[in-house]
C-alpha cells in the first residue's frame, strides 16, 4: 500500500515538473469595448478671394468630411458670425452669406444653429464613412470694416 | 570640365486638416438592471488630439438627434457631474476626465431607461486665420438602465464561500472515517 502511495506522489511530482519545464506561451488578448468618434475634414481653412459685392464657390468635392471613428455618426454643420459681420440669409450692409453643396448645384444655407449635414455616415472601415462637400460665399455689399473677417464652420458629430 | 549639376526639387505637398481631435467612449451603457439598488457610478472620459486644444464638456438632452427607442431623456441633468468641465489638452496628448453619475435612491427612479448626451465642444486652438476655418465638437451617447425595483438588503441573495467551506469539511471527515476504516480492515 505504502508503495503505491509513494509511487502516486513520485508520479505526480515528475508530471508537475515536466509541466514547469514544458514552459508556456501567453497571448494576451486586450479588448476595448469604448468606441471612439472622430470626425476629420481634409481642409482646415477656406480662404476665397473674393471682393465686396462678389461670390465664389469652391468645387462640390472640394471638402471631404470623412467619420475615422469607430461609430456611425448624424453631422450637423453651423458657422459663427465674424468680428465684423453677420452670417445672414442674403449678403448686405456688414451680412455675409455661407452655403455648402454636395452637387454643384443645390446649396444649402450655413447658420448659427446646428442643421442637419449628414444624418448618418457609417463608421471607419465601412463602405460610404464619408461625405464630400462645397462652399459658397456671397461677400457684403458693402462694410464698416476693413479687417479680415473669419467665420468658424462647426462639424459637430453625434454617435448614433 | 563642365559640370552638369542636377537639381531634384523634391515638392512636399501637405494637406491640411482641421486641427484633429476624438472623444471617447462614443456611446456607453450603465446597466444596474440587475442590481439591488441604484448606486453612484464613475465612468472616465478620454479625449486624444493632435494640437492644443481646449475641450469644454457640458450636458444636454436637446440636440438635433432623436432619443434611441425605448429611451428617454435624463430628467435632471445636475445627476452627471464632470471633474473638470474646461479642460486643455497639448499636442498628442490625451486627457481623463472623472463622469460621476449619482442618480438619487428613490422610488420613482427604479426602472428607467433614460438617455443624455455629452457635448464636448472645442472652445480654442487650431486655425484662426482669415476666411472659413473648421472644427468638430461631439456628441457622445450615454445611456442608463436602473434597477428594476429596490431590494432590501437582508432579501439580497449572498453569494459567500460558506456553502464550499461546509462541502470542503465534510469531504475531510467522510475521507478520515474512510481511512481509519480501511486501517481497521487491514
Amino acid at each position: 500500500m505504502k508503495k503505491i502511495v509513494v509511487g502516486l506522489l513520485i508520479t505526480t511530482l515528475i508530471l508537475s515538473m515536466l509541466s514547469v519545464q514544458a514552459g508556456t506561451e501567453t497571448i494576451t488578448i486586450t479588448m476595448d469595448p469604448q468606441e471612439t468618434i472622430n470626425i476629420e475634414c481634409n481642409q482646415s481653412a477656406w480662404d476665397p478671394s473674393a471682393k465686396l459685392g462678389e461670390n465664389e464657390a469652391t468645387s462640390a468635392t472640394w471638402g471631404n468630411l470623412t467619420n475615422e471613428g469607430d461609430v456611425a455618426v448624424l453631422v450637423n454643420i453651423s458657422a459663427t458670425n465674424s468680428t465684423g459681420w453677420t452670417l445672414e440669409n442674403t449678403a448686405g450692409h456688414n451680412q455675409f452669406n455661407l452655403s455648402w453643396t454636395t452637387d454643384g448645384s443645390a446649396f444649402t444655407l450655413i447658420t448659427t444653429d446646428d442643421q442637419t449635414f449628414d444624418a448618418n455616415i457609417p463608421a471607419s472601415g465601412q463602405s460610404g464613412n464619408y461625405t464630400t462637400f462645397g462652399l459658397k460665399l456671397y461677400m457684403p455689399t458693402s462694410t464698416s470694416t476693413g479687417d479680415v473677417q473669419t467665420s468658424t464652420i462647426t462639424f459637430t458629430a453625434t454617435a448614433l | 570640365m563642365n559640370r552638369t549639376v542636377i537639381g531634384i526639387i523634391v515638392v512636399l505637398v501637405l494637406m491640411p486638416t482641421a486641427s484633429s481631435w476624438m472623444c471617447r467612449p462614443a456611446t456607453w451603457m450603465i446597466n444596474m438592471e440587475e442590481d439591488y439598488e441604484i448606486t453612484p457610478q464613475e465612468v472616465t472620459l478620454s479625449l486624444e488630439n493632435d494640437e492644443n486644444l481646449t475641450i469644454h464638456v457640458i450636458l444636454s438632452a436637446d440636440i438635433l438627434s432623436p432619443l434611441t427607442k425605448g429611451y428617454a431623456a435624463l430628467p435632471d441633468l445636475t445627476w452627471v457631474m464632470f471633474e473638470h468641465e474646461e479642460i486643455s489638452i497639448g499636442a498628442h496628448d490625451e486627457q481623463q476626465v472623472n463622469v460621476t453619475i449619482d442618480i438619487p435612491n428613490v422610488t420613482e427612479n427604479y426602472g428607467k431607461a433614460w438617455e443624455f448626451f455629452i457635448c464636448a465642444d472645442q472652445t480654442a486652438g487650431g486655425e484662426t486665420q482669415g476666411g472659413a476655418v473648421f472644427q468638430y465638437d461631439y456628441n457622445l451617447r450615454w445611456k442608463i438602465r436602473t434597477p428594476e425595483t429596490y431590494v432590501p438588503e437582508n432579501e439580497r441573495e449572498e453569494h459567500t464561500i460558506a456553502p464550499i467551506m461546509v462541502l470542503a469539511g465534510l469531504l475531510i471527515v467522510a475521507g478520515t472515517i474512510g481511512m481509519i476504516a480501511l486501517r481497521k480492515k487491514q
